[in-house]
């Protein structure tokens, strides 16, 4: 056992080398990348070096700065470590959320969503941080992850109340958790990463498309997951009444941010960041039955836009909150725009003739 | 004249007054309100879906399984013609052009393994034509007789008295090539090409059965009901007439739902059974793992079996379609019709990119055999998503084959 973990931490050393020497190569490569992908190949060597390797970085270390944070804040006690601990928690949950198109885990999906179940729940939270009795309920999933944290971070009105002896400890446990889980990611991607851009080759993937199938997943499930969790209960949209509990991050002052956090993931991956990305694939790549179609490329970014626009309009927060509890139909305009968004991922996908499986479909 | 200008003056009056115009308006309304709602009502939903239903059906019926079966015919009397004119004149050019025919017969029989039901399995036609592996040794001995002049062959014999491992496709295929080329015509024996004819023909005599037994033998066009005839071939009744008419007295098909399962299922089982086969023979190296193994056409077969799948699922052969299974798809859910047309072209591409498997052997070759099966998965999966959907509408419904007589 030992001899496998030393093993497969020398591995994943080894794998992390060729991975910075791939990526090496590829920046050295920007002016053929600058024009775009022409073939999924290239896309795919474009999409794992420039948008999934920085994003999954950026979340892991975010996540790092926020469990060391949280370590001070509850050594030093005091009201700048606090506020700079409250940042770090802001900066890790969107480096997260925009990191989540990428996370190409598959059935690691689960550890994901144990980090991310909201509302916390309080009534637990206060019992179980102030009474060591209560303590093994510290580790049910909705006192636990992102929800947790801001919960214990942002909710007390000061100092002393967010670095209770009990507060601390789950805090502490929690984040790192948290900081676990990106570090995580992160490592697995680095061990996939060359599979991924060698894909075609039958270890494992048979051809490009299979691989870029899990981008699409992905992105749709992101796109889904923002729809139906993160717009549609809050706002009660098929259950009459809104459930502004609901809400992520409202306490943190981050909805509107997080929102946008999800939306510049999905952008990483679709338009990229001027080195070209999924739609401009599209834009190019004729397929058996499917043609080229730089008018959906068009259209995406402009749906991005547009989206951009309507999350400039709305509130951050406690503020976004607010609104939805006056008027629950806040969000639909957004919910709109994503859900087309979505549907004009699954056109890409069919224009690439990306296989992506959808309900009902089996497991090969 | 003037009663006519008076009747005028009078509706404008008629329509001048407030009340009439009012009762007018509300009738209007009603009638725009009306016709907005009643495509919502599920009654008036349920009666578009059964008549879009029943227009798939007969044209499955006409366009997929009797257009078929009319190619079917008229490609294995080609092959017919160019093995009397090869009996005619042994030579070369005479067997090569009867391999070319052989080829394009076999091409066109594949795709009724979609309609492998209904008659199909009443008379096991692919049985007659197609029977696999073929029993060489009795063939030989037969020839020899023929040659020893202790037996007279004709199709009359062969579809009554011999075996179909002794007819057939395959018994024609291994009188024609060897190692995947036609035969030298010095090499061919007068025995042989006394069997061989013997064989297209009742081939011929077997498809027009099989056309019989869908079309109905009295929708025959008259020679070909005078050859039915002259065949000793029973008279059939329309298999077509009860497969489009599901629900109605003397069909089996008891639904709507019946006659879409049997569309579906058996697209979806040939599909299912050409994943294994690809690795099967096109995995392999030895010719004999395939069923045209003198001929090597396996590649071929295999792409033909998913044109059967192809025209069934987009309502014909190119240029001849109608409305098609693709439609109810589409109206269930749009992405998942065009995903199945896009795996429909990608497994002929992979097929096709395979290559000879008996050639040269590519470095790759293993791969792209791997990349063809998984391609041809991923059809399966997709036409499985889409089969419950469509036949499961409630629609449709009775969705049972078979339902107990206190249900009736």
């Amino acid at each position: 056992m030992q001899w496998n973990d030393q093993w497969n931490s020398m591995a994943g050393a080894v794998w992390a080398r060729v991975f910075a020497a791939a990526l090496i190569g590829l920046m050295a490569s920007a002016p053929a990348a600058a024009a775009g992908p022409q073939t999924e190949s290239e896309l795919l060597a474009v999409l794992a070096g420039k948008a999934i390797e920085p994003g999954l970085a950026k979340a892991a270390a975010a996540s790092q700065e926020l469990a060391e944070s949280a370590r001070s804040l509850c050594k030093q006690k005091n009201d700048e470590a606090l506020k700079q601990t409250r940042l770090a928690w802001k900066q890790a949950y969107l480096a997260w959320r925009t990191a989540q198109p990428m996370m190409l885990q598959g059935k690691e999906y689960k550890a994901e969503q144990l980090l991310e179940h909201w509302p916390a729940n309080e009534a637990v939270m206060n019992g179980a941080t102030a009474s060591k009795e209560l303590t093994h309920l510290l580790a049910n999933p909705d006192v636990r992850g992102f929800a947790g944290a801001e919960y214990l971070l942002f909710a007390p009105a000061g100092v002393d109340e967010a670095t209770t002896a009990g507060r601390c400890d789950h805090l502490q446990s929690v984040v790192a958790e948290i900081a676990d889980q990106a570090a995580t990611n992160q490592l697995q991607w680095r061990r996939q990463a060359p599979a991924f851009v060698a894909a075609g080759d039958g270890t494992p993937y048979l051809l490009p498309g299979d691989a870029l199938s899990l981008v699409f997943a992905r992105m749709l499930n992101v796109a889904e997951r923002l729809l139906r969790d993160r717009i549609c209960a809050p706002s009660g949209f098929f259950e009459g009444k809104a459930k502004t509990e609901l809400l992520e991050a409202w306490r943190s002052d981050a909805s509107r941010q997080s929102f946008q956090a999800s939306i510049d993931g999905l952008r990483r991956l679709l338009l990229g960041n001027g080195e070209g990305a999924v739609v401009d694939l599209v834009a190019v790549k004729d397929g058996l039955v499917s043609k080229r179609n730089p008018q959906l490329a068009e259209d995406v970014r402009k749906q991005l836009e547009r989206i951009d626009a309507q999350l400039a309009a709305l509130k951050d927060g406690n503020g976004l909150r607010k609104d939805l509890q006056q008027d629950d139909k806040v969000l639909q305009p957004l919910y709109k725009s994503i859900e087309k968004l979505q549907k004009q991922i699954v056109e890409a996908s069919l224009s690439l003739e990306v296989d992506v499986r959808g309900p009902g479909e089996t497991q090969m | 004249m003037k009663s006519g200008k008076n009747n005028k003056t009078d509706g404008k009056k008629l329509l001048q007054r407030p009340m009439v115009r009012i009762a007018g308006l509300v009738a209007l309304a009603g009638v725009v309100c009306g016709a907005m709602l009643l495509p919502k009502s599920a009654a008036v939903q349920a009666y578009l879906t059964q008549r879009k239903i029943d227009a798939v059906i007969a044209d499955y019926a006409d366009k997929v399984v009797l257009h078929t079966l009319e190619r079917v015919v008229a490609k294995n009397e080609a092959l017919n013609g160019a093995v009397a004119q090869l009996q005619a004149n042994p030579t070369d050019a005479g067997v090569e052009e009867a391999a070319k025919a052989w080829r394009a017969a076999r091409a066109q029989w594949q795709p009724i393994q979609s309609f492998a039901f209904g008659p199909a399995a009443f008379y096991d036609f692919d049985k007659q034509v197609a029977s696999w592996p073929i029993d060489r040794p009795m063939i030989e001995h037969s020839i020899a007789q023929i040659a020893a002049g202790t037996l007279a062959i004709d199709s009359g014999l062969l579809r009554r008295k011999i075996n179909s491992t002794q007819r057939g496709f395959f018994t024609a295929e291994h009188l024609l090539f060897r190692d995947g080329k036609p035969r030298k015509a010095a090499a061919i024996r007068p025995a042989e090409l006394l069997y061989l004819k013997a064989v297209t023909q009742a081939i011929v005599e077997e498809s027009l059965d099989f056309q019989a037994s869908w079309a109905g033998s009295a929708n025959l066009p008259p020679a070909a009901a005078a050859r039915l005839k002259a065949a000793q071939l029973p008279e059939r009744p329309s298999y077509a007439a009860e497969f489009a008419h599901p629900g109605a007295p003397g069909s089996r098909y008891f639904s709507r739902s019946v006659v879409l399962q049997e569309m579906f299922q058996e697209s979806h089982t040939v599909v299912e059974d050409v994943c294994p086969l690809i690795e099967q023979w096109l995995g392999s190296t030895d010719p004999r793992d395939s069923e045209s193994q003198d001929s090597r056409n396996a590649a071929s077969d295999l792409v033909n079996l998913l044109q059967g799948v192809e025209n069934a699922y987009l309502g014909g052969v190119e240029g001849n379609r109608g409305r098609a299974m693709a439609e109810l798809v589409a109206a269930k859910d749009e992405v998942i019709d065009r995903r199945i047309r896009i795996a429909l072209a990608d497994v002929r591409y992979r097929i096709n990119a395979v290559g000879d498997p008996y050639g040269e052997p590519a470095a790759d070759h293993e791969l792209k055999v791997r990349i063809a099966a998984a391609s041809c998965w991923k059809l399966a999966n997709k036409f499985a998503a889409a089969i419950v959907p469509v036949c499961m509408d409630p629609a449709t419904e009775p969705w049972a084959a078979y339902v107990p007589s206190t249900a009736l």
